[in-house]
């Protein structure tokens, strides 16, 4: 899909994409001869943020790879090494063996690649998509990763094999987040479509669409740690949070900001999640009463990822240099 | 991409230079909007639709740069610009077809604007805003070429805030308004007229929209006007353009082809056979003058005008409620025969409220349903501008935003149009573009307090001498009217880019409208006494191709309710319209819903919507067959109550019958070759074949060109 068909030059160029990178280094350095004022570019906005682990470092990713952070001085300390850019979400498996990282070129591929965590190698590149991975789910057997792109495919792989074991069809637009309920039985998705679809995973059937969005769902996240029907939280274009119990297909309450919401984030504990906007402000509300406890306004703008540290005292976000950690309290 | 890489490693190789200067400081908003317009991007057949294309949404023609930055710079997740390897951005790899791109290959890897984008990305695609455009000049702006195949170099100058002057010819677009007519080379703004005639061409750069109109002349010799008739200045306008095209005009039309077409113009009838002998016979020299105040001061000139207006207003019944609306018509009849000046009318109507059934003017806000509905129906009646289009978007072709259409919908938000109706304050109109109530705001003028009495405020505005819009658009109307086509066309569109054929002329009828107290006859008058409205509507060779220079007169069809008036007169049946009194005529109806068979086969406008824009009327094929073939004619000939029926059993002769019909349906008498056809048509049959033959010559005057046009 998305593919220029007549061309022999582009055909290579996705099949030998990784061979390009040498070429494009020259580019760079001929840039660094010859217009010293071209290279004077603003810092890509940060996609995704993770705790490693073991709580003491933070994973950012952009278009630039992925950087990792010293917790809690948030001072960078080195890059991973990869074969791709354009990263849009990193995920540890449950086991905290792996880590899948996904992304990819916009239009053309999509790319997840999972990790050995320990020794930093390769264990699989799946190139299944033709549009860049927005979001990625482990499942609880450390095997499959659920990955969502704006090719609009929902696929479930196997990442050893780097084959597709189902495939979910029904966005009809990109899908940009995803998330698995804690007994792997259900997947919900969402996306430009402005809806959320609710899967059965032992059957790849689409069991219900939730659609009270008016606008893109740019964030899905599931409630943690939590007894009773599960609870998922999305936010959209068109600038509401939403409440949502996916498996009985109830919105059970909503949240309109002043400007967009962009992503969003769960206390580890409480009923409370953090959302980062467009204008810079991370909302703090209950999702008991949807009432915003708090905002807090941070130095940038088009907030597109942040973290809750491990002990839920902290929000990490995109600073003017790197990351920028906020405290999460409602007062 | 090995394409793309190729090209940027020899662009760093051999041109530094020109990206270096491109990288040094890139303004979204002043350059690089100017670089989507000019590449198609943001037109309305691509990402400039209402809901984008492919999931990328822009404003139409960039009239929005901070929603266009948006949505390049942020939307999902910043996808379309790669700040760390520029060259790769989705932005660049579409518009060069490296990736896919439903529209195609817009922009070339060795084109200044691929040079501009990647600069623009590689110094962080920052907005920037440091300049507004303060003014766009082209030249020329109007020019007139020997023969077909010249050129001229058309060149664009922009100056900015910062005072910055620059010309921007290559990111200026350049459309012309038929292609056949113009072709123009959009690097380097060079145009070539293909055909003679008046065209236009529309330059678009950032907001501004610019018209330059382009003259070829129609024949090589040169024509000279001087001792052509002329009565006022509106013969100086139209001769002039006339000589710059090299149309030479027709002749003045005959008395009997003045009366019948001045007659219809000013009262919508047909002249009475004695009035059109009294007026063949008369040989005072100002006869047509005498003959024009006359009309104007009729009672018949009150009914149609009030009729041409009611239609303007598109008065009409409501459900359930006739009461209204008569009283409404009622009211503007009284207006104009009462000589009311037009920004008088215009202020009663802003500004009335009360019960409806009593005070006319109050029915005009229940003419359409809603604040949005109003600006639009106000903005087209006194502004003769389609504000509409600045609904969703700002206007493409016009200087109007939505905030002006918002902004005019809020002064109408408090209006509460039922039987009676009545100002409720708290009444509020949601700009779609910031999601709250929009400022009440005089269109292109200026935002209204919240306090201040918005329909009065409006009212002052739009009455105003001063107001651009207002008398041109009312002048341009009448002028129609009495000339078959507007300056402008259609008379609702009035804006820059839809310039008048005769720009001057309409400037001057608009002052001398103001200077005459907005004196509707006044107009009328003015336009009848010229030239160019007595002159024949027989073409010459030289000029049968012109239908809007006014060489010669241009013939329309007459109006549905006009045509059946005059298939009335000239039969003798009457028609019934509902449950009006027997005889009344089809023109002073009230109301259009009225019951009337005839009328619905002759087109009438139901004034739902408005009736300038109508594509009906009695010039379409079902009318014809309806003519041709049906009741509407066919009955009313035939029946014993009929002018022709009364006249067989008065025993009349067959030569005064024709005579008479000849002035009822034409206004003239037989020429000598008809008069000699008919004797000859008469002569070859029996007797009882006379009244077939008699049938027959009625049915062909009232379905003949000359009957059924005005010309």
């Amino acid at each position: 899909m998305n593919k220029a068909p007549h061309s022999q030059s582009f055909a290579w160029a996705n099949s030998c994409r990784l061979g390009l990178v040498p070429s494009l280094f020259i580019i760079v350095q001929f840039q660094f001869l010859f217009f010293p004022s071209a290279i004077d570019a603003a810092q890509p906005p940060i996609t995704s943020i993770t705790f490693s682990p073991d709580g003491n470092s933070v994973f950012a990713a952009s278009q630039a790879g992925v950087a990792i952070y010293d917790w809690p001085g948030l001072t960078q300390q080195g890059k991973l090494e990869l074969n791709f850019a354009n990263i849009h979400d990193i995920q540890f498996s449950p086991d905290a063996q792996r880590l899948a990282i996904a992304g990819g070129d916009p239009g053309e591929t999509g790319i997840v690649n999972v990790l050995n965590w320990q020794s930093r190698d390769t264990i699989s590149l799946i190139r299944q998509h033709n549009d860049t991975v927005y979001s990625i789910a482990w499942m609880n057997d450390n095997q499959r990763i659920v990955s969502v792109s704006l090719d609009r495919q929902v696929l479930l792989y196997d990442h050893s094999s780097e084959r597709t074991v189902q495939e979910f069809s029904g966005h009809s637009k990109g899908v940009t987040a995803v998330c698995l309920l804690a007994d792997d039985s259900v997947l919900i998705t969402a996306g430009v479509d402005q809806s959320l679809r609710v899967w059965e995973l032992s059957t790849s059937k689409m069991i219900r669409t939730l659609n009270n969005h008016t606008a893109p769902v740019h964030d899905l996240q599931l409630r943690p740690n939590q007894d009773g029907l599960p609870m998922v939280a999305s936010v959209s274009d068109d600038r509401t949070l939403r409440f949502w119990q996916p498996t009985i297909g109830r919105m059970v309450r909503f949240v309109k900001l002043d400007s967009i919401p962009l992503a969003i984030a769960w206390h580890p504990e409480k009923p409370i999640v953090a959302a980062t906007t467009s204008s810079g402000i991370i909302s703090i509300i209950d999702a008991e009463t949807a009432e915003v406890l708090k905002q807090i306004k941070t130095d940038q703008q088009w907030l597109y990822a942040l973290a809750v540290s491990p002990d839920g005292k902290w929000i990490v976000v995109q600073g003017a240099n790197g990351l920028r950690r906020y405290r999460f309290s409602t007062e | 991409m090995l394409r793309l890489t190729i090209f940027l490693i020899l662009l760093s190789v051999f041109a530094p230079s020109s990206y270096a200067g491109e990288a040094a400081a890139v303004d979204f908003d002043t350059d690089i909007v100017p670089v989507l317009t000019k590449s198609g991007c943001n037109s309305g057949a691509c990402h400039g639709a209402a809901a984008g294309r492919g999931e990328f949404h822009l404003s139409l023609y960039g009239s929005n740069p901070a929603f266009d930055y948006d949505s390049i710079v942020h939307r999902f997740k910043g996808r379309r610009v790669n700040l760390v390897d520029p060259e790769n951005s989705l932005l660049l790899l579409k518009p060069t077809e490296s990736l896919i791109h439903g529209g195609g290959a817009r922009i070339e890897l060795d084109d200044p604007a691929f040079n501009l984008l990647t600069a623009w990305i590689a110094k962080g695609a920052q907005r920037l805003q440091q300049r507004k455009l303060k003014s766009f000049e082209i030249s020329p702006s109007h020019q007139v070429f020997e023969s077909v195949g010249d050129k001229v170099t058309l060149q664009a100058t922009a100056i900015f805030s910062n005072e910055d002057e620059r010309t921007v010819t290559r990111w200026t677009v350049l459309t012309p308004e038929d292609d056949t007519a113009v072709q123009i080379d959009s690097e380097t703004g060079e145009a070539t007229v293909l055909r003679s005639g008046r065209h236009v061409v529309i330059a678009r750069y950032l907001d501004r929209v610019v018209p330059i109109v382009f003259i070829v002349p129609l024949q090589a010799r040169s024509i000279d006007f001087v001792d052509g008739p002329r009565t006022n200045f509106i013969d100086d306008h139209v001769y002039d353009l006339l000589a710059t095209l090299k149309i030479p005009a027709s002749p003045g039309a005959d008395d009997a082809t003045f009366l019948r077409r001045i007659t219809l113009n000013l009262t919508g009838r047909l002249p009475a056979p004695r009035v059109a002998l009294a007026f063949l016979d008369d040989k005072r020299t100002n006869k047509r003058q005498l003959l024009i105040d006359e009309l104007l001061n009729s009672e018949e000139f009150n009914d149609y005008w009030t009729y041409e207006f009611a239609k303007l207003l598109r008065i009409r019944s409501q459900p359930l409620d006739k009461i209204g609306a008569r009283t409404y018509h009622r009211w503007l009849r009284e207006q104009i025969a009462s000589a009311t000046p037009y920004d008088e009318i215009a202020e009663d109507l802003l500004t009335s409220i009360g019960d409806s059934h009593t005070n006319g003017p109050a029915n005009f806000y229940r003419t359409v349903g809603g604040p949005r509905a109003l600006a639009e129906f106000v903005s087209e009646l006194f502004l003769g501008s389609r504000l509409r289009c600045a609904n969703c978007h700002d206007h493409p072709l016009d200087h109007w935003k939505q905030d002006d259409y918002h902004g005019l919908a809020a002064i109408f938000a408090d209006v509460k149009a039922g039987r009676v109706v009545s100002i409720q304050s708290g009444g509020e109109v949601i700009h779609p573009r910031t999601g709250i109530a929009a400022v009440k705001r005089i269109p292109g003028e200026r935002f209204l307090n919240d306090d201040a009495q918005g329909r009065e405020s409006l009212a002052e505005w739009i009455t105003t001498q001063h107001n651009p819009y207002f008398a041109k658009a009312i002048v341009n109307r009448l002028w129609k009217n009495m000339m078959g086509r507007g300056l402008i066309e259609p008379t609702d569109d009035l804006r820059s880019t839809n310039p008048a054929t005769h720009p001057q002329l309409l400037e001057a009828l608009a002052e001398d409208f103001i200077k005459h107290d907005y004196n509707l006859r006044h107009t009328l008058r003015t336009i009848a006494n010229s030239a160019a409205y007595s002159r024949s509507e027989k073409s010459l060779p030289e000029n049968a191709t012109d239908d809007r220079f006014y060489s010669h007169s241009i013939v329309r069809p007459l109006e549905p309710e006009v045509l059946a008036d005059a298939i009335a007169d000239v039969t003798g049946v009457a028609m019934q319209f509902g449950e009006e009194p027997a005889g009344t005529r089809a023109i002073t109806l009230f109301d259009p819903k009225i019951s009337s068979p005839e009328l619905d086969i002759l087109g009438r406008c139901l004034r739902e919507e408005s009736c300038e824009s109508q594509s009906t009327g009695t010039a379409g094929l079902p009318v014809l067959l309806h003519l041709l073939n049906g009741k509407l004619l066919n009955e009313r000939i035939q029946s014993p109550e009929s002018r022709l029926s009364r006249k067989i059993k008065e025993n009349v002769s067959s030569e005064k019958i024709i005579r008479e019909f000849y002035l009822l349906a034409l206004s003239r008498l037989p020429t000598e070759g008809e008069q000699q056809f008919w004797a000859k048509e008469f002569g070859s049959i029996q007797e009882k074949q006379r009244v077939d033959l008699l049938q027959d010559f009625v049915w062909a005057m009232l379905t003949s060109q000359e009957f059924v046009t005005n010309h």
